[in-house]
């Protein structure tokens, strides 16, 4: 192992995977097939392919990295991730978009991955918010994949407390994908770091997508499901972390919607069932290991507002149903107001209203 | 010989003079009408020509040219016949010239020689009273719409024949004007709404300040109902609203022959509605629906599904409460200060709850759509849900009657406090009109501050909460006032989603 630079055959592994990314998409579908893909050499992998093996420049290719303002880290460099080097057919380099030494103190301490469905409902995005931020807090650091739905969700609730989160990208880490998300990947690159395995300029393929859910089980030490429908990728990445050894936790979901059916089935075959932060720190650092700094404890809210809040968190979503349980609509507005002022609601973007988790 | 006759041609919403010059010579029998007419125009030589046939006159086998001035006006419809015909009489000597004089005339005529209605006859009865005309025929149907117009003498014609009795001095009996044929209390009543009691208080509220509305929930659950009993809760028209209004839909041809207008306009266009069909224009230039709904209520149901431009062809009269329309190197002004209702789905497949497969995508899709120039300008969104059984089974317990009175006095309080800064008015004045306590400030700023709002959204806000405590007789805006209309404004709730 050295520090220095990344060593020329793992640039030219890397460069080969982008090369024959065609062929990969093509032979690697299903998930055990890509990884038994992965595991071949250079040579035999261009053969399969019918192409031959040309690893490229290194010298260009660190000179591509360095003008996409990126770091390259091989798997024989010191600051490359401990907890890869376990990993059958673990990436050759990892492209960071802060000096190694950032990557290094992000996943110094416990880590943690929060995925789940794109197509998230308000509850799930606030429950993902809220454990994002609490492990956080907690100085867990949050790894997800930055898709639309939860993952943003938990990397936007990491950032709303001073931990580090880490996003995996499937395309180069130069660049936000989903375009949407530019905001949250400037400020998750500024605070920590975003990598991905793929080259600087390459877009996201369906197989990197397949690699990059490993890449996150990888590199946590826990992963917690939240929101995830029968086929979603998010349970491909809970796949791997029981492959790979690692604590798998899900938030369960109403037995009767669709898109908790999968989290829901994972319970049922043994993940931890997991309610907020506190569940989800257990997971990774033991009963008692680590605490959530929990804020100060929240004032008792007077009579009007406290049955508001309590009505709220029975599920009582929309102004019009408050008034149905026999609130007046003018105090039903009122303290609704006053409630999301103080931050105990949240109001969704369908104008429901949530307990703030 | 050259006869000379009055009549009025419709310029916008507006009606102005023409006068119908016609001059019959010798010459090969010929009959020729210029002036920039439109089809309707040219075919009346042959409803002209078989009117006074019918009418046993003789239609003169002689060169006639018909002159319609000024020249560079457009003129169309069918409104020209009666002056056309008239004023070829005189010309062939069957008429007196100088009794031309005396009535100016409005009307189409039929192959039989009946006087029949047409649209706009409001607006070319004012004209006439502008002119100061001395007198107008027009049709029996509409002669008590023309009547209106106070001061001018209406005389109310059936047949060409009529026409000419009186032109050669016969009496006319005096025309009693129109009555009006609509009253708020006879619109939908708000009793027949049951159980959305959270609605109602906003419709209420929007009633009392003029607010937009919108209104969002799954499809059933009373929406169009609701809105559609907005007119029954707002003030009666004034008088001169009910002119104004009774003249735009003369001229959209959508009250024919009608009385005044009184309550509230209501209109609510499919929403495969063009751009031009929601605010007016076309190749005969119509005032849209916007103008339609000039002082009463606009209902946009299925806000997402209107067109993008229809949308956005709605930002002028939301600004400037009219819209100008420039075609053919003239530009018209049509009125359209209307309250603006809209419902929507609260998301794209209209379901609720766990039920709905929406993804994270479809929703910013939908709401991208809402966005923009309407959505902006809505003060009001509140969700109109299912309501439980027992309270749709319930006796009525809301009445319009009711809320109308609170509206009405919550609207005294308002224009009592003039100057009502609208629109570019600075915050400092709105502060000092609206009279928020110390806490309802504070309350604003935290939410200000919390990034909950725009600068335009602060504003509205308050122009609510003064709405609010109007409601509730309170001369200052108190906390619950702004609390109140905070939850009612939709961009209250983006702060806190925007950075998921």
């Amino acid at each position: 192992m050295t520090g220095g630079q990344p060593c020329s055959a793992c640039l030219g592994r890397s460069r080969t995977l982008a090369r024959l990314s065609p062929y990969l998409d093509r032979a690697g579908r299903g998930a055990d097939r890509l990884v038994a893909l992965l595991g071949l050499s250079d040579s035999r992998l261009a053969q399969l392919a019918g192409r031959e093996a040309d690893g490229g420049d290194p010298g260009a290719e660190l000179g591509r990295c360095r003008r996409a303002g990126l770091t390259a880290i091989c798997r024989h460099q010191d600051l490359y991730p401990a907890r890869l080097r376990g990993l059958d057919a673990a990436p050759a380099v990892l492209y960071c978009t802060a000096p190694g030494g950032r990557l290094g103190d992000a996943l110094a301490g416990p880590t943690m991955a929060i995925v789940g469905t794109r197509s998230a409902s308000a509850l799930g995005l606030e429950t993902a918010r809220a454990l994002g931020r609490g492990l956080s807090a907690a100085g867990v650091t949050v790894i997800s994949g930055m898709a639309l739905g939860i993952d943003a969700a938990a990397h936007a609730g990491a950032l709303e407390a001073p931990g580090h989160t880490v996003a995996v990208l499937a395309g180069g880490a130069e660049r936000a994908h989903p375009v949407v998300h530019l905001g949250l990947y400037r400020r998750i690159a500024e605070r920590s770091c975003v990598v991905s395995e793929a080259l600087a300029g390459e877009a996201p393929r369906r197989w990197r997508f397949v690699a990059r859910n490993r890449l996150i089980a990888g590199l946590a030490d826990a992963v917690i499901v939240v929101e995830a429908p029968p086929r979603s990728g998010a349970l491909l990445t809970a796949r791997w972390a029981r492959e790979l050894g690692r604590p798998l936790g899900a938030v369960p979901g109403p037995v009767s919607a669709p898109r908790a059916a999968g989290v829901n089935a994972l319970v049922r075959s043994g993940a931890e069932l997991i309610r907020d932060a506190e569940d989800a720190l257990e997971l990774v650092c033991g009963i008692g290991g680590r605490r959530v700094p929990s804020p100060e404890a929240p004032a008792e809210l007077p009579g009007l507002l406290g049955r508001l809040l309590a009505a709220v968190a029975e599920g009582a979503a929309t102004p019009s149903e408050l008034v149905e349980s026999g609130i007046a609509p003018d105090e039903v507005l009122a303290g609704l107001a006053e409630l999301e002022l103080r931050g105990a609601v949240r109001r969704t973007l369908s104008g429901t209203y949530l307990p703030a988790l | 010989m050259l006869a000379r006759a009055r009549t009025f041609a419709l310029d916008g919403l507006e009606s102005t003079g023409v006068s119908v010059e016609v001059n019959v010579r010798s010459g090969l029998p010929a009959f020729l009408i210029v002036g920039l007419g439109d089809t309707a125009v040219r075919e009346a030589r042959e409803r002209v020509r078989a009117a006074i046939v019918n009418s046993g006159f003789d239609f003169p086998p002689r060169r006639i040219v018909a002159n319609l001035a000024p020249a560079h006006l457009r003129k169309e419809g069918a409104g020209f016949d009666l002056a056309l015909a008239c004023a070829t009489l005189a010309a062939s000597g069957q008429l007196a010239t100088a009794a031309l004089d005396r009535w100016a005339l409005f009307g189409e005529l039929s192959l039989t020689g009946e006087v029949r209605a047409c649209p706009g006859t409001l607006a070319a009865a004012e004209a006439a009273r502008r002119l100061r005309c001395r007198g107008l025929v027009v049709a029996r149907a509409t002669a008590p719409e023309a009547a209106l117009a106070e001061g001018l003498r209406v005389a109310a014609a059936t047949s060409l024949r009529e026409v000419v009795a009186l032109l050669r001095g016969a009496p006319a009996p005096a025309t009693a004007p129109a009555q009006p044929t609509s009253s708020p209390a006879e619109e939908p009543d708000l009793a027949d709404v049951r159980g959305q009691e959270m609605a109602v208080q906003a419709l209420a509220i929007a009633a009392a300040g003029d607010h937009n509305l919108l209104m969002y929930g799954p499809p059933g659950t009373g929406k169009t109902m609701l809105a559609r009993r907005l007119p029954s809760i707002l003030p009666p028209l004034s008088r001169a609203e009910a002119l104004e209004v009774t003249r735009i839909h003369g001229i959209a041809g959508e009250h024919p022959g009608g009385g005044l207008v009184g309550a509230r306009p209501f209109r609510s266009p499919h929403h495969t509605i063009s751009a031009v069909g929601l605010v007016g224009g076309g190749a005969r230039r119509r005032p849209g629906e916007a103008s339609l709904a000039h002082r009463g209520v606009l209902f946009l149901d299925e806000l997402s599904e209107f067109s993008r431009p229809s949308l956005e062809a709605l930002r002028q009269p939301l600004e400037d409460g009219r819209v100008t329309i420039v075609r053919g190197q003239r530009a018209v002004a049509y009125p359209a200060s209307f309250m603006l209702v809209a419902a929507t789905n609260p998301c794209p497949c209209g379901l609720e709850d766990e039920m709905c497969r929406c993804t994270e995508a479809d929703f910013a899709r939908h709401r991208r759509r809402l966005s923009g120039p309407v959505l902006d300008r809505m003060d009001l969104v509140v969700h109109v849900g299912r309501p439980k059984l027992e309270r749709l089974q319930a006796a009525p317990s809301i009445h319009s009657a009711e809320v109308r009175e609170r509206v009405l006095t919550a609207r005294e309080r308002r224009s009592a406090r003039r100057p009502d800064p609208v629109g570019a008015a600075c915050g400092g004045d709105r502060l000092k009109w609206a009279q928020p306590e110390a806490r309802a400030r504070s309350a604003l700023a935290a939410a200000y501050e919390r990034g909950a709002l725009s600068a335009r959204g602060h504003d509205r806000v308050l122009g609510v909460a003064r709405t609010i405590a109007d409601l509730d007789a309170s001369p200052a805006v108190r906390l619950e006032h702004v609390l109140q209309a905070l939850a009612l404004r939709q961009d209250a709730a983006f702060g806190a989603q925007r950075a998921a």
